[in-house]
């Protein structure tokens, strides 16, 4: 199968994630601010080195269910953020996708136009039936990206995750290939 | 004993403060509640300042499912990386440990946040409880101040890793 990254959009390269990026990475990753809706973080720079060590293992192989890709803005190189695709679920062809960004690269509209170009090459380039995403209710700047996007609000999940020491709500997005590619046909992306 | 501390919401303070609920998030309160209303109000007006600017600072301090005390910065840290912590524990859950695990935490925070290079509290003379909990965590005297509305207080400081 042949590789559907790096993916570029307007402003921005999605690739693999490479050790480099630790400093980038770590900006984000230990600023409460970025993961307060998260199971994870604030991060260590310990944490940090640890989890793109793992994210570099996982990508020695090939084919993958998970990718992580590093979004990087093209004028400044800059690492901004990274997406996430995990096929959960190969028998249904389902995945799920995520997103963390800088906290200073907010609302300007990245995470919906790394997401979107995530999302459409997922469809195209792994056949997936349907993507999906969850949040934490309160995060309202996350579930608004998947609302951008097209995606469907399709449960509430009370009390579902055990997050930073108490339970929290969730909300699940998804959308389906036939509705993705019906109201982005591809000739008009490409 | 364990003690963690937990992001406290304004949904959170909403429940201490109305306790309707009798669990909420997985959480009880104790016999007796956390403390008095109006601190719990005073202390629910500087986390909303501190969630507009930082997202967090306030924790509510948690063992076995209960919310035991509350702790968490003054203020945002300075620009000199400056932050002045406050601690304060349930009446009947007193003299356990839960501030000195709790203030522990804190500082494992505050060592990650490139934001912060000092954490200060200031302890009244006779509270010799609260004094020994920063001992324990080792932060260092570093003077005495006479406030009009606290009175005598001792100042204390810790450096952290990346001050």
């Amino acid at each position: 199968m042949e590789r559907w990254f790096p993916i570029e959009t307007p402003r921005l390269l999605l690739r693999e994630i490479q050790a480099e990026d630790e400093d980038d990475v770590h900006e984000y990753a230990s600023d409460p601010c970025v993961s307060r809706f998260d199971v994870w973080g604030p991060n260590t720079r310990e944490k940090t080195r640890e989890v793109i060590a793992r994210w570099l293992k996982v990508h020695e192989e090939w084919p993958r269910d998970e990718t992580n890709l590093a979004v990087e803005l093209r004028h400044e190189k800059k690492r901004i953020g990274s997406v996430r695709l995990h096929v959960k679920d190969r028998e249904n062809v389902s995945a799920y996708i995520g997103y963390v960004f800088n906290r200073d690269y907010w609302n300007q509209g990245y995470a919906t136009e790394a997401a979107r170009a995530l999302i459409d090459s997922a469809f195209k380039a792994l056949n997936l039936h349907r993507i999906w995403a969850t949040c934490d209710t309160r995060n309202v700047a996350s579930w608004r990206v998947m609302e951008k996007l097209g995606m469907r609000r399709e449960a509430h999940f009370i009390k579902d995750v055990f997050q930073k020491g108490a339970w929290r709500d969730s909300y699940l997005y998804a959308i389906l290939a036939d509705d993705w590619l019906r109201a982005a046909p591809p000739s008009e992306l490409a | 004993m364990e003690t963690t501390i937990v992001a406290a919401t304004d949904s959170d303070f909403e429940w201490m403060l109305q306790g309707n609920e009798i669990v909420h998030r997985g959480l009880r309160l104790p016999p007796g509640g956390i403390d008095e209303r109006s601190l719990l109000e005073h202390v629910r007006g500087i986390a909303a300042k501190l969630r507009e600017q930082r997202c967090d600072g306030t924790w509510m301090i948690v063992s076995s499912r209960e919310v035991v005390g509350l702790c968490g910065y003054h203020q945002p840290p300075s620009a000199q990386g400056d932050v002045e912590i406050g601690y304060n524990i349930a009446a009947s859950r007193e003299r356990r440990g839960h501030a000195t695990r709790a203030v522990a935490a804190i500082l494992a925070i505050a060592e990650n946040d490139p934001a912060i290079r000092k954490v200060l509290a200031s302890t009244p003379v006779q509270n010799i409880a609260s004094q020994r909990v920063l001992e324990r965590n080792g932060f260092a005297r570093i003077g005495e101040r006479s406030d009009l509305e606290d009175g005598e207080l001792i100042l204390w400081r810790i450096e952290t890793n990346s001050g």
